[in-house]
C-alpha cells in the first residue's frame, strides 16, 4: 500500500494551477486570521461576559478565537512550506479531485486555471445591476434582463435564444410567482411599465 | 400510536393527489440533479426551498425529500453509461458498471441497479418505521446538555468524516458559526454583525447561505462549459436475466444493512458506505479477481448501500433534530420554515407530517423505480441539453425565489456575496457542509449552552456532571483526535479504486 502524498517540488517545476493554488491558500488562510482578529475584537466590544453570566459577546468571541487561531495555524504552516528550501508543496496533497469527497458537488473538480473568470464575474456583475435597476424598471423587466444578459453574455448564446430566455424567465416570474403563487414583486417606477407589477 | 398504525395514517397523508404529485415533482428534480454534474443534491434542494413557503407542510417536505433520495438514484446513470460518478457516492458504481456498458449490457445494469435501489430504500424505510418513534421516545430525556453535546458531536463528526484538512474543516465550522451570530443576540437581543443595517437584525437569511453556497456558486464554476466530457455508452436490452437477479440477491441486502448502519452515523457520507459495500463483494465474492471488469455485484451492492443510507439518514434528524449532511441541513431548515422544530416531539405534535414523510418515502421510491426502469432512456437524452444554458436559467431561478421569500434586494445582493465567496471556498478546497451545518445550528447550540449554563448558575463544569452529555463530548473530542487513525482509511480505498480502475481498464483495453 503506498502513500499517494506527493512530495514536494521545486517551485518552477510545478504547473502554474498548484502554484497558483498554493499562493491562494496562503491568501485565504492569512484572510481568515484577519477576520478572527476582527470578529475577537468585535465580540469584546459586544462583552463576552455581563451581569446575567454570559453576554452577547461570548460566541462571537468563540469564533473569533476559533477562526483566528486556525487562520494563524494554517497560515503558518503554508508559510513554513513555501520557505522550506524555496519549495512549494502542493497543499494538502494537492489533489483537487477525490474519490471519497463528500461534496456532491462538480466545482470541486476545477481549479483557478479552469474557471472562467470573466464569466464569472459578468455574471455576479449582473445579478448585482440587477439589484440597482429593479427599484427603476420592476422586478419583472429586471428578471428577463438579468436572463437575456447571463444567456448572451456568460453563456455565449445568439440573440434570438437570449431574448426567449429572457421572455421566458419573466413570464415565469410574472405568471408562476406573481399570477399563480400571489407574491408580490416589486413594482417600476417607470409609468410605462407598471402594466407589469404584481 | 404505534409505528404501524402511524405508517398507515402516513399512507393517507403521502397519497393524497397532490401529495404524489409533489413527490413526483421532487422525484423528477431529484433525478435531473442527479444525471446533471453541474447541480448538486443541495443545490436542487436548494433551489426549490422558496416555493416551500407557500406550499402546505406535507407538501413541502415530501417534495425536499423526493429530491435528497431521488438524487441518488440519478447519479448512477452516468456511472453506467459515461463513466462519469454524478455524485460521489456513484463513483463505484463505475467501476464495474462501466464495464458492463462496454460489454453491451448497460440497459441491464441500469434496470438491475434500479431494482436493488428500490429494495435497498424499501427495506431502510422499514427499518426507520420500526426504529424512529422507539428512538424519539428516548430522545425526550435529553435536556439542554445533552442537545448541546449532541449538537457538538453532529459538527465534529461531519468534520471528522470529510476528505479534507482538518484546519479547514474546523475553520468552517468557526464561519458557519460566525454567520449565524449575524442579527439580534437570541437571549438579550442586542445587535451583533448587523452594521447598522435593520434587514439584518433577524440574521442572515438562510436561503442565501444555502443558494449562495451550494446552487449558485456551483453553476459559476462550471459557467462556459457546454457539455459533459466522455462518450456515452448505448442502451440495449433493459430487461435483465434471471440469473442477474438472482446473483444480486445477496449483494443488495448486504450493502442495504451496511448503508443503513453507515446512515444512521451524523456527518458520515454515502461514499463511504459504498466503498465498504464494494470491500465487502469483493471480499465475500469467490472471485474477487473479476470485480472491475463488469461484476454485477460490484453494482448492486453499493447501490442498494447508497440508497438504504440516505433512507437511515432521516433517522438522527427525526428522532434527535440533528442533521447529518448539508443536504439534510437543508431539509431541515424547511422545516423550521413550515414551523415546525425536527426532534423527538414531531413524533406526537406533527403526526401527520412525519409518518406522512416516511410513507412517502416508499411511494417516493415506487415513483423513482418506475423513472428508473421503463423510462431511463428519457434521462439519457437529458444529458444532451447544454449545461450551461440551464446553469443560467438556474441562477435566475435562483433570483426570483430568493427575493420573493422577504421581498427583499438585500437578499438578492447576499446572494451574489455569498456565491462569490462559495466559488473561492471551493477553490480553495474548504468543505461547506460543515459551514451550513454550523450555520442551521449555531443558533440552537447558542441557546442550549446558555440554558445549561442558566440552569447550572453559570457553572460550565455541568456539562461534564451530565453523565450523557459528557459522554457524546468525549466521543465528539476522540472522532476528532481520531482522525489520525482516519488517514489509514483513504489509503485501503486508494487500494480498491486503484485495483479495480487497473482490472477496469485492462478490460477495456481488451474490449476495443
Amino acid at each position: 500500500m503506498t502513500d499517494r502524498r506527493p512530495a514536494p517540488v521545486e517551485a518552477t517545476d510545478l504547473p502554474d494551477g498548484a502554484r497558483i493554488y498554493a499562493i491562494a491558500d496562503l491568501v485565504g488562510m492569512l484572510f481568515f486570521l484577519v477576520l478572527g482578529v476582527v470578529v475577537i475584537i468585535a465580540a469584546v466590544v459586544l462583552r463576552p461576559t455581563n451581569a446575567l453570566g454570559i453576554g452577547p459577546g461570548m460566541f462571537p468571541l468563540v469564533s473569533g478565537v476559533l477562526i483566528g487561531g486556525l487562520g494563524l495555524v494554517g497560515t503558518v504552516t503554508r508559510l513554513a512550506r513555501i520557505r522550506r528550501a524555496g519549495r512549494i508543496e502542493p497543499v494538502d496533497g494537492g489533489h483537487l479531485h477525490s474519490p471519497v469527497d463528500e461534496s456532491e458537488t462538480p466545482g470541486e473538480d476545477e481549479t483557478f486555471i479552469s474557471v472562467n473568470w470573466l464569466r464569472l464575474g459578468l455574471a455576479l456583475a449582473l445579478i448585482v445591476v440587477f439589484v440597482v435597476v429593479t427599484p427603476i424598471l420592476g422586478f419583472v423587466p429586471a428578471l428577463a434582463l438579468l436572463a437575456f444578459g447571463l444567456t448572451i453574455l456568460v453563456a455565449r448564446r445568439g440573440w434570438l435564444t437570449s431574448v426567449l430566455v429572457g421572455i421566458g424567465t419573466g413570464a415565469l416570474a410574472y405568471y408562476g410567482f406573481g399570477i399563480f403563487l400571489n407574491i408580490h414583486l416589486t413594482g417600476s417606477s417607470l409609468v410605462f411599465l407598471t402594466w407589469l407589477d404584481t | 400510536m404505534n409505528s404501524f398504525e402511524g405508517l398507515l395514517q402516513g399512507f393517507l397523508v403521502a397519497l393524497t393527489p397532490e401529495n404524489l404529485l409533489f413527490a413526483l415533482i421532487g422525484c423528477l428534480v431529484g433525478m435531473l440533479v442527479g444525471v446533471l454534474p453541474g447541480i448538486g443534491q443541495s443545490a436542487g434542494m436548494a433551489l426549490l426551498i422558496p416555493l416551500t413557503y407557500v406550499l402546505p407542510p406535507a407538501g413541502a417536505i415530501i417534495m425536499l425529500a423526493s429530491i435528497f433520495y431521488g438524487a441518488a438514484y440519478g447519479g448512477r446513470i452516468t456511472s453506467i453509461l459515461m463513466n462519469i460518478p454524478g455524485e460521489s457516492e456513484s463513483v463505484v458504481t463505475t467501476f464495474d458498471g462501466y464495464p458492463m456498458a462496454r460489454k453491451g449490457r448497460a440497459g441491464i445494469a441500469l434496470s438491475v441497479t434500479a431494482i436493488t435501489s428500490f429494495v435497498g430504500a424499501v427495506l431502510s424505510v422499514l427499518v426507520v418505521t420500526v426504529a424512529a418513534l422507539p428512538l424519539s421516545q428516548l430522545a425526550k430525556f435529553l435536556g439542554p446538555p445533552e442537545y448541546f453535546a449532541l449538537m457538538v458531536l453532529g459538527l465534529c463528526l461531519v468534520v471528522a468524516l470529510i476528505d479534507k484538512s482538518l484546519v479547514k474543516g474546523v475553520l468552517m465550522l468557526g464561519f458557519g458559526l460566525l454567520l449565524s451570530q449575524v442579527g439580534a443576540d437570541p437571549v438579550q437581543g442586542s445587535a451583533r454583525f448587523t452594521f447598522g443595517m435593520p434587514d439584518l437584525l433577524s440574521g442572515i437569511p438562510l436561503l442565501a447561505v444555502i443558494m449562495g453556497f451550494f446552487g449558485v456558486s456551483d453553476v459559476l464554476l462550471t459557467a462556459g462549459k457546454r457539455h459533459m466530457p466522455g462518450t456515452m455508452a448505448k442502451i440495449e436490452r433493459l430487461l435483465p436475466e434471471r440469473k442477474d437477479l438472482t446473483d444480486s440477491i445477496g449483494s443488495t441486502l448486504r450493502g442495504s444493512a451496511i448503508g443503513f448502519l453507515f446512515g444512521l452515523i451524523p456527518g458520515m457520507v454515502a461514499a463511504v458506505s459504498t466503498f465498504a459495500s464494494y470491500v465487502t463483494e469483493k471480499r465475500v465474492s469467490k472471485h474477487p479477481e473479476k470485480f472491475g471488469t463488469g461484476v454485477i455485484q460490484g453494482i448492486t451492492g453499493p447501490e442498494a448501500a447508497n440508497k438504504s443510507f440516505e433512507i437511515a439518514s432521516f433517522i438522527p434528524l427525526f428522532t434527535l433534530g440533528i442533521p447529518g449532511s448539508a443536504a439534510l441541513a437543508i431539509l431541515m431548515s424547511a422545516f423550521l420554515i413550515q414551523g415546525v422544530t425536527p426532534g423527538p416531539d414531531m413524533f406526537t405534535q406533527h403526526p401527520d407530517l412525519v409518518w406522512g414523510v416516511i410513507a412517502s418515502m416508499i411511494v417516493g421510491n415506487v415513483i423513482l423505480l418506475i423513472l428508473n426502469f421503463p423510462l431511463v432512456r428519457i434521462w439519457v437524452q437529458i444529458l444532451k441539453v447544454p449545461a450551461d444554458l440551464l446553469g443560467m436559467i438556474v441562477i435566475a431561478v435562483s433570483v426570483v425565489g430568493i427575493f420573493s421569500v422577504n421581498n427583499s434586494l438585500i437578499d438578492v445582493a447576499l446572494l451574489a456575496l455569498f456565491s462569490l465567496i462559495g466559488c473561492l471556498l471551493k477553490l480553495l478546497q474548504f468543505p461547506l457542509p460543515p459551514l451550513v451545518l454550523a450555520f442551521v445550528l449555531g443558533e440552537r447550540i447558542e441557546s442550549s449552552f446558555r440554558q445549561t449554563l442558566v440552569f447550572s448558575q453559570g457553572n460550565p463544569m455541568t456539562f461534564l456532571t451530565h453523565p450523557i452529555a459528557a459522554t457524546i463530548l468525549a466521543i465528539a473530542v476522540a472522532s476528532i483526535v481520531l482522525l489520525k487513525v482516519r488517514r489509514r482509511r483513504p489509503r485501503v480505498l486508494d487500494s480498491v479504486i486503484s485495483t479495480a480502475s487497473s482490472n477496469s481498464s485492462s478490460n477495456n483495453r481488451s474490449s476495443s
